[in-house]
């Protein structure tokens, strides 16, 4: 259960969380204490505050909590058509680690990591690489 | 995926337009004329619609890959005047072209 909690990705959830939940917490306070002097217009906006900070804790736990990759896979296997594509990408993004070799440019129609790959190994290296792109690429989503 | 596209879409125009009406009316005439009517009305509304157009974004985002600088013009949307209709269209592209 480490990683749920104190992974960095975590460690950042709690600290973005903790920020924004106490940033509302003090706009809460200064317009009920408007909304205690007379101030009606204040008045909603003390209970909409926490609302939106209960939002923000919800996105906190669920950011947290959400099963390792889901959605974005789905997205890009349904995308095959773009497959080529993904490829090309990763040549930009760092696939010179796969075999130690370094990634030659992209050709549209078939990309070779070795020059003496054959036609399976070929597709195996493709496959790696498009996986080095899905788990490299920077979001927040949680890494798989 | 496509529900939640046109939920995403219909509340960015709703909070667009009203804070367009927020800063564009209510603003104006409750600081320049004196009557802070429109902004007593429209300013709890649009609070409630913002966190409503929050979930929305939120629920489409969690179904795709989006990086932080996108989540981050989505939540500027519901503050910076205009920003809503420009960041919804960007979105819509993006999200039409992952699906297809």
């Amino acid at each position: 259960m480490r990683s749920t909690w104190l992974s960095s990705r975590a460690v950042l959830l709690h600290i973005t969380m903790t920020l924004l939940v106490a940033t509302m917490a003090g706009l809460t306070w200064w317009q009920a204490s408007r909304a205690l002097s007379g101030n009606t217009l204040s008045f909603v906006y003390a209970f909409e505050w926490p609302l939106l900070a209960g939002v923000v804790v919800y996105m906190w736990w669920d950011l947290l909590h959400e099963p390792p990759d889901r959605g974005g896979r789905r997205l890009e296997r349904s995308s095959g058509a773009s497959t080529n594509g993904a490829v090309a990408r990763t040549n930009g993004a760092g696939a010179a680690g796969i075999n130690g070799a370094a990634a030659p440019e992209a050709s549209p129609a078939v990309t070779r990591y070795r020059d003496d790959e054959d036609e399976e190994l070929a597709a195996y290296n493709r496959y790696l690489a498009e996986l080095n792109a899905s788990g490299r690429r920077k979001t927040w989503r949680h890494p798989t | 995926m496509s529900g939640a596209l046109l939920r995403y879409r219909v509340m960015a125009y709703v909070v667009g337009v009203g804070l367009l009406l927020l800063v564009l009316i209510g603003v104006p005439l409750k600081y320049a004329a004196g009557s802070p009517g429109v902004v007593a009305v429209v300013g709890p509304i649009h609070g409630i619609l913002y966190i409503v157009y929050l979930a929305t974004a939120y629920d489409l985002a969690r179904r795709g890959r989006w990086t932080l600088g996108q989540m981050a013009e989505v939540v500027g949307a519901g503050f910076v005047p205009f920003l809503a209709f420009v960041v919804e269209r960007q979105v819509t592209r993006r999200v039409e072209r992952e699906l297809r």
